[in-house]
């Protein structure tokens, strides 16, 4: 006899294995792997990235006739390289087989640590990188034409170093300000290029916590 | 989630989840997945229901809104990382869920509809009235009048003639 559909609806429940809910387990086991991938996927790219920098930095440096600049802007990314190297062979040793709130809440002590000593480098990395352009930019013609512009049109100026004192203060300051401020622009980069997913991690990880309690 | 909320909340309507979950779903592994995203979710969002509808109301519309989300990501997903010739071979995988051969049936006939004419379908056959199935979908009960009509026919057309 034919059914209607209504009726294959109502008897085809009627079986009660129909209608048994799967048992919630491991909740959050695919959601935690994708983000802490999706994670190692861009830390991935962000070296590549570094390491064709570091290169167009060096011969860049060469081909403008500035190689000790482009020198030291190298071996700043070649230290950033290293540093974040360091962290992922660190990152190696977790153990992936144990449940994946362990997993992620060391994933999550991983990348707190990698930051915090990311912030500390960063200190240092902006400070140099200016100062390293500002010295280079001393020796340039360009840079050698201003200096005599500026002492010539106001001989009674203070020196340091054939450096009038004011510029002398100007980049002192800006080098303080830029190694006092260096975690935070750190911070600022951070959150431009994995704000969304280190945001997504975290919520997984308050889920998690919550779901435990 | 404590299994207070789940028991209490969730479980009695642990039937309609299931039954949208199976109908925008191919395989048990996407439907189990569909299952708990949709759970997670009604346990997340708990506290934004304000009560200007019935829980299971509310439940219904969660859970459809959460599997059209799933199932537009999987769609990009696919797209991105299959040929549209993988994505056809796919879509013509069985799933056999249901004892009931008539069942399985009318469940394949059900996932050839649109997304939203098998939201529609769902409801009715869950005995919801046209104003409630128009509070869940977003339009008017009207509407929801002629489409259930429309995909009635339809249905009759794929089950070929094994329905009156």
């Amino acid at each position: 006899m034919e059914k209607s559909i209504e009726n294959i609806w109502k008897t085809g429940f009627i079986d009660h294995n129909a209608l048994v809910a799967p048992k919630i387990i491991n909740l959050y086991n695919q959601k935690s792997i994708h983000v802490i991938d999706k994670i190692m996927r861009m830390g991935k790219v962000n070296l590549i990235y570094l390491v064709v920098l570091a290169a167009i930095f060096l011969l860049g440096g060469f081909i403008a006739g500035t190689p000790y600049l482009g020198l030291v802007w190298s071996l700043l990314i070649v230290a950033h390289i290293l540093l974040a190297l360091k962290h992922t062979n660190v990152l190696k040793n977790i153990d992936k087989s144990v449940n994946s709130y362990q997993y992620i809440k060391t994933f999550d002590e991983w990348i707190t640590y990698f930051i915090a000593d990311f912030m500390l480098f960063s200190r240092f990395f902006y400070p140099i990188f200016f100062l390293s352009f500002v010295i280079q930019a001393r020796f340039t013609d360009a840079g050698r034409k201003i200096l005599n512009y500026i002492i010539t049109s106001n001989p009674d100026m203070s020196l340091f170093l054939g450096v009038p004192t004011f510029i002398v203060i100007i980049v002192f300051v800006v080098t303080a300000v830029l190694a006092l401020c260096g975690g935070l622009l750190y911070k600022l980069d951070l959150n431009i290029v994995y704000g969304r997913v280190l945001k997504k991690l975290n919520e997984i990880l308050t889920d998690m916590e919550e779901l435990k309690h | 989630m404590s299994s207070d909320f789940y028991t209490s909340s969730i479980l009695p309507h642990a039937g309609i989840i299931i039954k949208i979950c199976r109908a925008y779903t191919d395989t048990q592994e996407d439907f189990e997945d569909y299952f708990q995203e949709v759970c997670l979710q009604i346990w997340k969002s708990r506290d934004r229901f304000r009560g200007d509808s019935k829980w299971s109301t509310w439940i219904y519309r969660l859970t459809l809104n959460i599997c059209l989300t799933l199932i537009k990501k999987k769609k990009n997903n696919r797209q991105h990382y299959t040929s549209e010739y993988e994505i056809r071979d796919e879509g013509t995988e069985e799933n056999r869920s249901f004892s009931d051969e008539s069942l399985n049936q009318l469940y394949e006939a059900i996932k050839k509809l649109s997304e939203i004419d098998r939201a529609v379908i769902l409801l009715y056959l869950e005995e919801k009235r046209n104003k409630e199935i128009a509070e869940i979908i977003g339009t008017s009960p009207n509407n929801i009048a002629v489409r259930v009509n429309r995909i009635k026919e339809r249905l009759k057309t794929l089950l070929d003639g094994k329905i009156d």
